[in-house]
């Protein structure tokens, strides 16, 4: 069945609207890295009457370009890091049980009181351990509204992936006994991850602040 | 200092602006390629 002729031309509309909204930004970039300065400063055109490669060749030679594209790729790597590290910890909290079995990630946790439940991996062990350190300390740097925005993800994120965490007990990966589930047991997997990121994020924004300034373009 | 702070410095506090757009364009391959790789990845998935 055809839809009616004033619902295509709203869709087309539509469409149309967000194409020239997406590429009026790169026609400018494009057009404004083309222009000289003359054209860009004095002489306003929209399309650049001398085409030049003059910015490029300045900032690859003058403003070490290279070098800056460089450290982009080394603070992607890190941030992936980041994800990987934060998905150990979460992947640790459902599959293995820790002492004490309620409080805060401060107080129930230490380097040796994780075991393993069901899972022969060792590296994973390793590697979720670690994380489960850095959780503590994360535990204090959290933010309150930065907190709460990445647990309503992290938390939506996780239990998206197996529906039988929903019935998982506060820290531990034991069935609930309970008919009704209370959410800290929830919630546990997205706060513990969330603080986790927050730290690591922390340390991201950190290092940032601190290394810029040492390589300011010349 | 990464690329992205390279452009706000060139762009915004030095007024820099053909360098600061030459920086972004020299990336714009870079970002069509990844969008066109993301895209057959996304339709050999829902195709298998």
């Amino acid at each position: 069945m055809r839809e009616p002729l004033s619902i295509r031309v709203t869709t087309y509309a539509l469409l149309a609207l967000f194409v020239f909204m997406v590429a009026v930004p790169l026609f400018w970039m494009v057009t404004t890295a083309l222009k000289t300065n003359k054209d860009l400063y004095e002489d306003f055109t929209y399309l650049p009457r001398h085409p030049t490669l003059q910015h490029f060749i300045r900032v690859i030679e003058r403003d070490g370009l290279l070098t800056n594209i460089w450290n982009s790729f080394r603070w992607l790597g890190d941030d992936r890091g980041h994800v990987v590290v934060s998905a150990f910890a979460a992947f640790s909290i459902v599959r293995y049980k820790y002492r004490g079995g309620s409080g805060s990630a401060a107080s129930s946790c230490s380097s040796t009181c994780c075991r393993p439940r069901c899972c022969s991996c060792r590296s994973t062990r390793s590697w979720s351990r670690w994380a489960w350190q850095h959780a503590e300390v994360a535990d204090a740097h959290l933010s309150l509204v930065h907190g709460a925005l990445l647990h309503l993800d992290a938390d939506g994120y996780f239990r998206s992936i197996r529906p039988s965490w929903r019935s998982t007990r506060w820290w531990t990966a034991a069935p609930r006994s309970g008919p009704v589930p209370d959410p800290p047991s929830l919630s546990a997997p997205g706060i513990v991850a969330s603080a986790i990121f927050s730290f690591t994020l922390a340390w991201n924004e950190f290092l940032l602040a601190w290394s810029s300034p040492r390589t300011r373009p010349r | 200092m990464v690329y992205t702070m390279l452009v706000y410095v060139m762009g915004m506090m030095n007024l820099r602006l053909g360098e600061r757009a030459a920086v972004s364009t020299l990336f714009l391959p870079l970002l069509i390629a990844l969008v066109l790789a993301v895209t057959i990845l996304l339709q050999r998935k829902a195709n298998a």
